[in-house]
């Protein structure tokens, strides 16, 4: 069902419920993924994800459709791991490495699709980024999203997040080829 | 950047991009229910439902609790059973017998400096205050205005003899 179908539906009292779970059904894997990468454990990432649509559901009625509900949707999940991940550093006043730190003994600890141990060296370099450069990375590389989405969740222009791509790039690939 | 076979870098490029994360068997089915139940709970409680549920019983209960607080009021309390005599009806014979009968106990330690042998002895209350002079102390206290009316300066000198108080005080208290 297209979006716009899926927000007259939700409008209306009588089938908010049934557009509601077609939304979920539609954009969650997307959404968990998106919030998985950033936070590396599946518990986590289950709580964030479910929130986020907690808030989809409180607010899609006031949605004003300036941009694409994905997008919008996005920029709700994106704030979640931004704020899950600063009250984490904030409860146990941790400098930045040691959250870092925890999540990359969190991906050493989580059981890895296919024994590939350059996709897990590929996690632990995304975990060395800055948290805003690895949102970036990840909706570019993984999520493969155009600039001018990625500029409409971040709120950032798309030459900076061209620049800021580049560099990520250049970062993993060095750390890639360390040993 | 490429791959370089002889320098073996490895690219981005070149890799496969596959998702590491392992998600639980069946998460994604289950996943809209538990929303919607977070979202019903959080629902349910911010509302009463006064036709179903225990909502229909809030009223009833409340009144009830209502009621049972108004009886309570209305009821003479236990307080009030016990009888608190106005000083009226203390009488002046109520009082010396009383005071007669006052014994202050105090240990007596023996020579042993055995605490357990308390011996009790009499002791009177006042010792300035002789037997004859309690019902002339009691007029004074009748009812305070008349008290207040009746004390004169021969009375406050008889007290402050009594108590020891030098003519300069004496003077400071009588009444002008």
């Amino acid at each position: 069902m297209e979006d716009k179908e899926l927000l007259e539906k939700f409008k209306n009292e009588e089938s908010r419920n049934y557009a509601f779970n077609l939304l979920v059904r539609k954009y969650q894997q997307k959404v968990y993924g998106h919030i998985r990468k950033m936070v590396i454990d599946h518990d986590d990432a289950n709580d964030l994800t479910q929130d986020v649509f907690i808030k989809v559901w409180n607010n899609l009625q006031d949605f004003k459709e300036h941009s694409q509900l994905f997008t919008w949707i996005y920029r709700i999940a994106t704030n979640e791991c931004l704020n899950f991940l600063n009250k984490k550093r904030r409860r146990f006043f941790l400098p930045i490495n040691d959250v870092e730190k925890e999540l990359g003994d969190k991906l050493e600890s989580s059981p890895i699709i296919d024994g590939d141990h350059i996709q897990l060296k590929l996690q632990k370099a995304l975990l060395k980024l800055p948290e805003k450069q690895r949102l970036v990375f990840n909706m570019k590389y993984y999520d493969d999203m155009k600039y001018e989405e990625i500029s409409e969740v971040l709120g950032t222009s798309v030459g900076a997040l061209k620049a800021s791509y580049h560099l990520a790039v250049k970062k993993i690939e060095e750390f890639l080829n360390t040993d | 950047m490429e791959k370089d076979p002889h320098n073996k870098k490895i690219s981005l490029e070149n890799l496969k991009k596959k998702n590491i994360h392992q998600v639980p068997e069946g998460y994604f089915d289950k996943l809209p229910y538990s929303i919607q139940e977070k979202i019903q709970g959080k629902k349910r409680s911010w509302t009463i439902d006064w036709k179903n549920g225990t909502g229909r019983y809030a009223i009833p209960g409340l009144a009830i609790l209502i009621l049972a607080f108004f009886i309570y009021l209305a009821l003479p309390s236990g307080k009030q059973e016990i009888a608190v005599k106005p000083i009226k009806e203390v009488t002046k014979d109520s009082i010396t017998s009383n005071a007669e009968d006052i014994q202050e106990k105090e240990p007596v330690i023996t020579q042993d400096n055995d605490m357990t042998a308390i011996q009790q002895k009499p002791i009177a209350v006042d010792s300035n205050m002789k037997k004859q002079d309690i019902p002339v102390v009691i007029d004074k206290f009748d009812s305070p205005e008349s008290y207040l009316a009746d004390i004169t300066n021969d009375d406050i000198k008889e007290y402050l003899d009594l108590n020891e108080m030098d003519d300069v005080q004496v003077e400071e208290l009588l009444i002008d």
